[in-house]
């Protein structure tokens, strides 16, 4: 992938994040940008758990196929 | 943007999954939401309802309640037993003076709660309204109705569903991105072998594509390398092939055109030198004639159209024929041929005649190759599951740098002096195809100036397995 495709995919990705997290904050009206910051952390965490679950289960199959070998 | 292509359309299926979940799941959410809210404020309004009853059975007092209405921002209006309002919520379609429908004074009579929507006639508002009976020991003193307007619970639930599209489109966002880097990557490959097809299809035959995966895509990117290798080795082989024979036709011809001519136009002495002329014309022409032959066997060979007449075949009578035939041109040269037979081998399951064939040319080249000594055939069981054969000579050998291209076709280990010894170049690489078609495998080993050793096998099979 160029550069310019990655910037793209990033940047979808951090609006999408953007869009959730106002989304997610506006009904408790924030004080201080340490919210939305807590937040978008608290988001992101849950955007990283498929990930997580995906990179664990790779893991175990190449470990399992490893041992097979 | 060329959008025929497997990234748009891997990517176009991801994102159209996701819309496929995403768009129902948040119609189901905002539903169950706007219920869940709706219930609430239809519970408040019931239990406030209740309260007013409640107050107005036990002191009578709506001025009281209108009181207590007013303060707590509460729409709630009041009827007597007659239906009539008598404490009005300050709509005017709802004024003190008004009647209810008499259904609803029949039902509150009975001791029943009312729930309903009320639009107001003249200001088009809508109200959600719980109404419930006045009743002390039995008596009945008429109802209250506590009212919440429709709009400020269609706002609240307007915000909640703006906020539902807004996490939508931000959730739309990411799989989009992480949608874009996969179909990315899962494309790239097959991008790439594409690429390196086409390049191989022009004939680009040094082109192979990175192997990164050992999943089906990693397995075509090795049948395709593998695919390239071959389409180079036959390319190679081809054009080598073609050289090869365009030489060794272009040899004897020479020496038949000269010979011919030199008899044509009567340029010998005597008649013997005529005669030594014409066996030469005769002996190439022969040797072309071979040539040929060889060259047709082995190509039907290589396009797998050589048809074997298999059969279970007894060894030991093959060679022994083969080095009956061959016994002359041994003696010829002075050579002994040596013969050690294993007694009551099993049979084996080949073409008989092609096995002649391959011990003929075997035994025959070490007789071309020695000048003196012992050609030792010798064949005995190796181990349970094959026979082995040796053919051994005392010759001149082959040099290990030259070992590995032997059964290649035309090579020839001393060119300068192939011609000395007959041949066309192509029995060995007619042995070693006719013993690998028939499951048999053949091996050399030689030291230069001592001899030459090829190594036969040939799997024992029982009869009931071909």
């Amino acid at each position: 992938m160029k550069r310019l495709e990655w910037i793209i995919a990033i940047s979808f990705v951090v609006i999408g994040l953007s869009c959730l997290t106002m989304s997610a904050t506006s009904m408790m009206k924030p004080e201080s940008i340490h919210d939305y910051l807590n937040m978008l952390m608290r988001i992101c965490l849950w955007t990283g758990i498929p990930v997580l679950i995906a990179g664990i289960t790779y893991l175990i199959f190449k470990r399992n196929r490893g041992n097979k070998r | 943007m060329k959008w025929n292509r497997i990234v748009v359309k891997l990517g176009g299926t991801i994102i159209l999954l996701f819309l496929v979940v995403l768009l129902p799941v948040g119609f189901v959410t905002n539903q169950i939401f706007s219920g869940f809210y709706f219930n609430k404020v239809q519970e408040n309004l019931d239990q406030l309802s209740s309260r007013y009853a409640d107050f107005l059975a036990s002191t009578q007092n709506p001025a009281a309640v209108k009181m207590m209405a007013e303060f707590s921002q509460v729409l709630v209006y009041v009827v007597d037993v007659d239906g009539q309002i008598i404490v009005d919520p300050g709509i005017e379609s709802l004024s003190k003076g008004t009647h209810v429908p008499n259904e609803e004074l029949e039902a509150l009579s009975k001791g029943s709660a009312i729930k309903k929507e009320y639009k107001d006639s003249f200001t088009g508002i809508r109200y959600l309204v719980s109404g419930k009976p006045i009743k002390n020991s039995n008596l009945f003193y008429g109802g209250v109705y506590v009212l919440s307007s429709m709009e400020g619970i269609g706002q609240s639930v307007q915000k909640v569903q703006d906020l539902l599209i807004l996490s939508g489109i931000g959730a739309f966002f990411i799989a989009v991105g992480f949608t874009f880097v996969i179909s990315r990557k899962l494309s790239n490959p097959l991008i790439q072998m594409e690429q390196a097809t086409r390049k191989i299809a022009k004939g680009d035959l040094e082109t192979r594509v990175d192997v990164v995966s050992k999943d089906e895509i990693g397995s075509l990117a090795y049948a395709i390398n593998d695919l390239a290798v071959d389409l180079q080795r036959y390319r190679d082989t081809r054009s080598e092939f073609f050289a090869n024979i365009s030489h060794e036709l272009r040899t004897p011809m020479t020496y038949m055109e000269g010979y011919a001519k030199v008899v044509k136009e009567g340029l010998y002495q005597t008649e013997e030198e005529r005669n030594q002329y014409l066996d030469i014309i005769y002996q190439e022409s022969a040797r072309l004639t071979h040539l040929i032959h060889d060259l047709f066997e082995l190509s039907k060979m290589e396009e797998g159209k050589f048809s074997f007449n298999l059969e279970w075949i007894d060894l030991s009578e093959v060679i022994e024929q083969v080095t009956l035939k061959a016994g002359l041109k041994a003696k010829e040269k002075g050579l002994e041929i040596s013969v050690d037979l294993q007694k009551d081998l099993p049979m084996i399951y080949a073409d008989g005649l092609r096995m002649e064939q391959v011990f003929l040319n075997l035994i025959e080249n070490a007789i071309r190759y020695s000048e003196k000594g012992t050609v030792f055939v010798q064949m005995k069981r190796s181990n349970s599951s094959e026979i082995l054969i040796n053919v051994e000579d005392t010759g001149i050998g082959i040099p290990q740098t030259e070992l590995p291209y032997i059964f290649d076709r035309f090579y020839r280990v001393e060119k300068s002096r192939s011609r000395d010894f007959g041949g066309t170049g192509l029995g060995l690489a007619i042995v070693n195809r006719l013993v690998e078609l028939q499951g048999g495998t053949i091996e050399v080993s030689s030291q230069v100036g001592h001899g030459t050793c090829f190594v036969l096998r040939f799997p024992l099979i029982s009869k009931e397995e071909p």
